[in-house]
């Protein structure tokens, strides 16, 4: 027993005797899932509020007075009484994002209804617009009332009215929006895992071995060890991420499947110099932010504890994504460090990527790459930090 | 007899943790590692920086090798200001035995890695190789990669690796410590020919019998504080037994007899 006692003391000593491990053992996780859930919340309740907010346009052709009743008590929804003729444009609207739903009546819908004559009413939607999907549920809750609510207390048997629903929905976009659910994350993912197991040996791998000051003896300016280092780290990160977007790319026919999506994927030369241009600077900042705690740290353990927040951060912040809807982004979360190239990629991957956003994601990446290799470089050539004991 | 090194009035402060203070029981944030120290070295001779562990010896030849930075003095190595680092470090090598080098390499790749930053042209870089594989015999184990080596053929192609450049001046920091018995022999018996080929070996040590075993001038460094420097013959002569450890602790004793 008290052997035993012995053990099991060092090996709690390792932890609880150094205020770094305490951080990362015990208090990190913790602090983690409070952030996530956190966050998380947060983002759930903007997207809540920004469809709560909208208020839905429900468009009606050949208004029955039965169900103008219903909707006339229904708040936060704009009923617009249409012809028949302009069905055709509003279901342009729906399939482009720009109306929500439309629901065609029978003509004489109440008359048909009292004489058994099995009326129908279609309701068009596109169940890929967050907007048009709340939309089509409110109608089915007004039909709904409709039916149950008004028709049968007449004492109207409801089953002769044959309700029908059309998804219209671009289907290029519709795969567009599974990409964009899955690749981004897994892109982020691979390029930090990539950018880690590299950066964090990087320097203080060479620290440790005491192989950095071997190179230092030689003619090579400090700045150029520091470039090198990044250079090659957020190479083999973009190595990694292509690894991942392949393997996306060919496992497609099976997210289709998966997701109940048809359609091809057809991304555009700009889409992909766009893809390009932003797995660069995630590359980049992910090599440099690897490379930061790699020369913080004394030795690769310590290196891959400062290194392992970063890498959480990442892969979180790709599963926040998941949530937002693309035109729902607020201009300046493309200003948002790592979560901004997420929200980039999302773009591409959707089929919604527009230049000004593009251009805020790189344009402020290459702000923040550059700030991190300062500081790296400062870093690197303090005597404090290279040659601590 | 040409100087090669000349170190006048080398200090060195470091600032200390609050762990650091702890540990050194002090309650400054600084620590003079190096304090006013001068001597030089000759052109063809072995100098031996002898001191305990924490004296300031490693301190000071990292100033030499141009690691770090003075806070005050001049160094100069072969008429040229250390602040000149590049043209510096064409002329010296700095070498520890702590050096473990990349495992999943093979020796022949880390010459010609190390060889690439000195910018030397592919014949030198081949005959360097030749010249230093043969002396260390390392030529059986060139391209076997360095997690396959025994320890000691991973320490001689640890110290080959900071020859490459042919140095005029070379720095050993502590170089037979922990190092196999054959390995730390053959180091020694090097260190010789460097010498007689008239170059500079400047070795940092707290071993007092390679001291006198292996150099000709000795510099005792006691609490970052240069207190003797002379001729290992000299030094010797001034005890009765011409036992240099007996001259060491002498000198230990009164200098750190109030400590």
């Amino acid at each position: 027993m008290r052997n035993i006692y012995g053990i099991v003391k060092k090996e709690l000593d390792k932890i609880f005797k150094f205020p770094r491990m305490i951080f990362s053992t015990l208090v990190l996780p913790g602090l983690l899932i409070f952030l996530i859930y956190a966050i998380m919340g947060q983002s759930f309740t903007e997207q809540t509020n920004i469809i709560e907010e909208h208020k839905t346009i429900i468009n009606v052709v050949n208004m029955p007075a039965s169900y103008q009743m219903i909707v006339n008590d229904f708040e936060n929804i704009e009923v617009r009484i249409v012809d028949e003729e302009n069905i055709e444009d509003i279901k342009a609207e729906i399939y482009d994002g720009d109306n929500d739903v439309l629901v065609v009546f029978d003509h004489d819908f109440d008359q048909k209804t009292l004489n058994k004559e099995k009326p129908k009413v279609q309701v068009v939607y596109n169940p890929t617009d967050n907007r048009s999907s709340s939309g089509y549920a409110i109608v089915s809750v007004t039909l709904n009332v409709q039916k149950e609510g008004f028709l049968q207390v007449m004492g109207i048997n409801t089953n002769i009215i044959d309700n029908l629903s059309e998804p219209v929905y671009d289907e290029k976009k519709a795969t567009g929006s599974v990409l964009a659910m899955l690749l981004p994350m897994f892109i982020m993912m691979f390029i930090f895992a990539g950018g880690m197991s590299i950066g964090t040996d990087a320097i203080a791998g060479e620290k440790e071995r005491g192989t950095l000051a071997t190179l230092l003896m030689t003619p090579i300016k400090k700045n150029e060890i520091v470039l090198g280092k990044v250079i090659s780290t957020a190479f083999i990160a973009i190595l990694s991420a292509l690894s991942s977007f392949i393997g996306v790319l060919a496992s497609l026919p099976f997210a289709k499947s998966m997701f109940d999506v048809g359609g091809t994927v057809s991304y555009t030369i700009n889409d992909y110099l766009m893809l390009f241009g932003i797995l660069i600077v995630v590359a980049l900042f992910s090599a440099s932010l690897m490379l930061l705690a790699s020369t913080i740290g004394k030795s690769t353990k310590e290196a891959t504890m400062y290194a392992m927040p970063v890498y959480i951060l990442a892969i979180f912040s790709s599963t926040f994504s998941m949530f937002n809807e693309v035109k729902d982004t607020s201009i300046y979360m493309y200003l948002i460090p790592i979560y901004n190239c997420t929200l980039g990629l999302k773009a591409i991957f959707a089929f919604e990527a527009e230049l000004l956003p593009f251009l805020l994601v790189i344009g402020s990446s290459i702000i923040y790459i550059v700030g991190t290799i300062l500081i790296l470089l400062r870093m690197f050539k303090s005597e404090r930090v290279l040659f601590a004991k | 007899m040409e100087k090669t090194l000349i170190i006048e009035n080398l200090t060195k402060t470091f600032k200390l943790s609050k762990k650091q203070m702890r540990l050194d029981k002090t309650t400054s944030n600084l620590k003079v590692a190096v304090n006013d120290i001068s001597f030089y070295t000759n052109g063809g001779e072995i100098f031996g920086l002898l001191g305990p562990n924490g004296a300031g010896k490693t301190t000071t030849l990292r100033c030499v090798a141009t690691l770090i930075k003075p806070d005050k003095g001049d160094i100069t190595v072969k008429g040229i200001n250390v602040k000149e680092e590049v043209s510096v470090k064409k002329k010296i090598a700095f070498l520890t035995n702590e050096l473990k080098l990349d495992e999943q390499f093979t020796p022949n790749y880390l010459f010609n890695y190390f060889s690439y930053f000195h910018n030397l042209d592919l014949e030198t870089i081949e005959r360097r190789k030749k010249e230093l594989f043969e002396r260390f015999g390392i030529n059986q184990f060139a391209e076997v990669k360095i997690g396959e080596l025994s320890t000691g053929m991973k320490q001689k192609v640890s110290i080959v690796m900071s020859l490459v450049h042919d140095p005029e001046i070379i720095i050993f920091d502590e170089p037979t410590n922990g190092l196999d018995v054959v390995v730390a022999r053959t180091v020694t018996d090097y260190l010789k020919e460097l010498r007689d080929k008239g170059k500079t070996v400047i070795i940092s040590t707290h071993i007092m019998g390679l001291v006198q075993k292996i150099c000709d001038r000795v510099g005792i460094i006691i609490e970052g504080r240069l207190v003797l420097c002379d001729t290992v013959e000299n030094v010797c002569n001034m005890s009765p037994n011409k036992d240099i450890e007996d001259v060491f602790f002498d000198i230990y004793s009164r200098e750190m007899g109030d400590k």
